[in-house]
């Protein structure tokens, strides 16, 4: 149960059932506060702090924001997702 | 929760990241105690060789610990991720979370480290696939033909 062990030790190769796949409260929680944390770290450009004068352009710094910006309303669409809206139909 | 009750039709995702995430930083904390304790045991003088390796093994082992880590769970992450997505489990997603990871790890460094960075670590990974699908052929044992007890026998 180690997806770093699975490099050396590779499973066969096979599709995965949706039961595998499916939503869960840990797979949302974890989505969630990864979205955001990298959402704030990029965004807010604390990943650029202390960077050396001339290695980034403004376009990349300006595409990394943007990247952070983007995961940040991933991270709220995923907070809500199940209970604000996309509810399960409970039928 | 109980093996029992372990549901164990689920991919591990995402708890597996957290458990990749501590693996990483152990082996990078015994790793950095083995090379950092030779390290400073060989750069310090004589009688003072001993208090030399402990204290660079304080001093680094605990970042390369850090630095295992936060690769073994940004690898495990993005490896998640990509299963999800692909809802498929096969060498590709290694070779996709590398490339994702290398070019994580140097986004400081501005967008050419960060292309290099991102394709060097997906052929490494694909390179590590390579060798492990290899070893595992290498290693499975060869294919016993099948005794079928009610085939007719052959000619007579």
């Amino acid at each position: 149960m180690s997806n770093i062990t699975d490099l050396f030790n590779p499973p066969p190769s096979r599709d995965l059932s949706e039961k595998e796949v499916e939503n869960c409260f840990y797979c949302q929680a974890m989505a969630t506060i990864t979205a955001f944390g990298a959402g704030v770290y990029f965004g807010t450009g604390r990943v650029f702090k202390n960077e050396k004068p001339g290695v980034n352009p403004l376009w990349w710094k300006k595409s990394v924001k943007l990247t952070g910006v983007g995961l940040i309303g991933y991270g709220i669409y995923r907070f809500g997702e199940n209970w604000l809206w996309n509810k399960p139909n409970r039928d | 929760m109980s093996n029992v009750e372990a549901d164990h039709t689920r991919d591990p995702c995402p708890l597996v990241i957290i458990s990749d995430f501590g693996g990483a930083f152990a082996m990078g904390v015994v790793g950095g105690c083995v090379w950092h304790g030779i390290k400073g045991f060989r750069n310090s003088p004589l009688g003072e060789r001993r208090l030399g390796a402990l204290s660079a093994i304080k001093a680094r082992a605990p970042v390369v610990g850090g630095n295992f880590g936060v690769w073994g769970g940004l690898f495990s992450t993005y490896d998640c991720a990509v299963k999800a997505v692909r809802k498929r489990e096969d060498p590709w997603n290694a070779i996709i979370a590398g490339f994702f990871t290398g070019g994580s790890l140097a986004i400081r460094g501005g967008w050419k480290h960060t292309r290099n960075s991102a394709i060097s670590c997906g052929i490494l990974l694909g390179l590590i696939e390579g060798a492990g699908i290899l070893m595992q052929k290498w290693m499975a044992p060869p294919v016993q033909p099948m005794y079928d007890p009610n085939a007719q026998p052959l000619g007579a």
